[in-house]
C-alpha cells in the first residue's frame, strides 16, 4: 500500500469518529430541546417559538397547546412559556455549537474522545 | 401520588443483582426516587443501601439464551417471566420500571414521570452506531406490528392498566399461543414481544396505540458492541460496523441514557 492510499484510509476512520461524534452530539441536542410543562412536553424548535410568538402577538396570554404526545396541555402564562423555551432553545444550541467547532477543528481524535 | 422505581434482577449463571446494585446506584443519583427490587433471594445483595424495599418472588423460568460480550458469547438461563406481574408488585402509584442494563446519565425519566399520561413505553429507537438497521426492533416480524420496548415504563395504579397487565400475565401463560398467531418464531419468552402484542390487542388489533410513548428515542449499544469508559455523565463506546464484522469505531456518549445490551461489560467498567 502506497503511503497516499493509507492516508486516504487514515482519513476515512478519521471520518467515520467525527460522523459519530456529530450524530451523539445532535442526539445530546434533540433531548435537551424537549420541554416538559404542565404535564405535557413540547419539541422546542423554530415552529413552536414562531407559533408562541405569533400567539402572544395576538394578544393571547392563556392557551392551549397540543404536546408531543397530542394532549392538550393548558399553558397559563405564555408569555413566560416563551421565554421559558427560548432560554432552553439557547442553552441547548450554544452548547452543540461549542461542542460541535470542538469536533470540527480538533484534529487529535483522542482529545475528542476524552473523557 | 406516591411514585418509585421497581427492578428485576435474578441471578443466573451471570450477576444480574449486582447489575441491578449499578443500576440503582445511577437512578438514586439522578432521579432520587425510592426503589424497590425484585429478586429471588434477598442475600445475594452485597450493597443494600440503594434499596428502599426488595420483594422475594421465585423465577421458575429456565429459558437458555445467548449472550455476547462483543465476538465472544456464552448461553445462559435466562429469568425473565416476572416483569408481567409488575402491577400487582409495585408499591407505588406511579412505578418506573427500568431494565438493569439501562445506563441512566440524565432526569429525563423523572420528568417524565410527571408527563400526562398513565402509561409510557418507547417505540422508537435510536442505536448509536448509526449505520445499522434494525428492522427487527420496528416490527416483532417481518410482517407483523409495531414493536414496544420493555426495558423501560411506566405505569399508574388504574383500572385500564390493570386490564393491562391482566391481559399480559394471560399471553405469558398462553404463550405459544400468542407467539404463533403473532408468527413469532423463537420459542422463548420475551417480555418485547408480549407487550407489543398486549398494546396490539388492547388497541383494538390496530396499530393505533391506545398508550402513549415515552418522547425521543430510546438510545441503545447492541451486544456485540462494548462500553469501554464511563466519566459522571459520559459513555465511551466501541460500536461494530454493520458492514464489517469485528471492526470497531468509537462513540462517545454525554446526558443520555443508554441501554448497554452487552451486560458483561457493565460489570467490567461500571462496578
Amino acid at each position: 500500500m502506497t503511503e497516499d492510499i493509507k492516508k486516504a484510509f487514515d482519513l476515512a476512520n478519521r471520518m467515520i469518529v467525527l460522523s459519530n461524534q456529530k450524530a451523539s452530539l445532535l442526539d445530546e441536542f434533540e433531548q435537551s430541546t424537549l420541554f416538559f410543562h404542565n404535564g405535557g412536553c413540547f419539541k422546542i424548535n423554530q415552529t413552536l417559538i414562531s407559533f408562541v410568538t405569533a400567539l402572544e402577538d395576538l394578544n393571547q396570554s392563556t392557551v392551549v397547546l397540543i404536546d408531543q404526545n397530542n394532549t392538550p396541555i393548558l399553558i397559563e402564562d405564555l408569555n413566560k412559556f416563551k421565554q421559558d423555551i427560548i432560554n432552553c432553545y439557547f442553552q441547548a444550541s450554544n452548547k452543540y455549537l461549542v461542542e460541535y467547532q470542538k469536533v470540527q477543528h480538533n484534529r487529535d481524535i483522542k482529545s475528542i474522545l476524552d473523557l | 401520588m406516591k411514585k418509585g422505581i421497581l427492578l428485576f434482577a435474578y441471578n443466573t449463571e451471570f450477576d444480574y443483582v449486582n447489575l441491578a446494585v449499578i443500576c440503582a446506584k445511577r437512578l438514586k443519583k439522578h432521579l432520587g426516587l425510592p426503589i424497590t427490587l425484585v429478586t429471588d433471594n434477598k442475600k445475594l445483595i452485597k450493597d443494600s443501601e440503594f434499596f428502599d424495599n426488595v420483594i422475594e418472588l421465585e423465577d421458575l423460568s429456565n429459558q437458555q439464551k445467548r449472550f455476547y460480550n462483543g465476538i465472544d458469547s456464552q448461553v445462559f438461563t435466562w429469568k425473565n417471566l416476572t416483569r408481567v406481574y409488575s402491577y400487582d408488585l409495585s408499591p407505588y402509584d406511579k412505578t418506573l420500571v427500568v431494565d438493569v442494563d439501562y445506563i441512566v446519565n440524565s432526569d429525563f425519566l423523572l420528568k417524565c414521570m410527571d408527563l400526562q399520561a398513565d402509561f409510557l413505553i418507547f417505540k422508537e429507537y435510536n442505536d448509536l452506531a448509526k449505520t445499522r438497521k434494525n428492522h427487527q426492533f420496528e416490527y416483532i416480524t417481518n410482517f407483523g406490528i409495531p414493536f414496544y420496548w420493555a426495558t423501560v415504563f411506566v405505569f399508574e395504579k388504574n383500572k385500564k392498566n390493570e386490564i393491562f397487565f391482566n391481559l399480559l400475565k394471560f399471553i405469558k401463560e398462553n404463550w405459544d399461543y400468542y407467539r404463533l398467531i403473532y408468527e413469532i418464531s423463537d420459542t422463548k419468552f420475551r417480555n418485547d414481544f408480549a407487550f407489543s402484542i398486549a398494546i396490539h390487542i388492547i388497541s383494538g388489533y390496530t396499530t393505533n396505540s391506545f398508550y402513549n410513548t415515552f418522547p425521543g428515542k430510546i438510545h441503545l449499544v447492541q451486544d456485540r458492541d462494548f462500553l469501554i469508559k464511563s466519566a459522571e455523565n459520559s459513555l465511551l463506546f466501541l460500536v461494530e460496523d454493520e458492514r464489517c464484522q469485528n471492526n470497531y469505531s468509537p462513540i462517545l456518549v454525554n446526558n443520555l441514557d443508554v441501554h448497554v445490551m452487552n451486560k458483561f461489560n457493565i460489570l467490567e467498567v461500571l462496578s
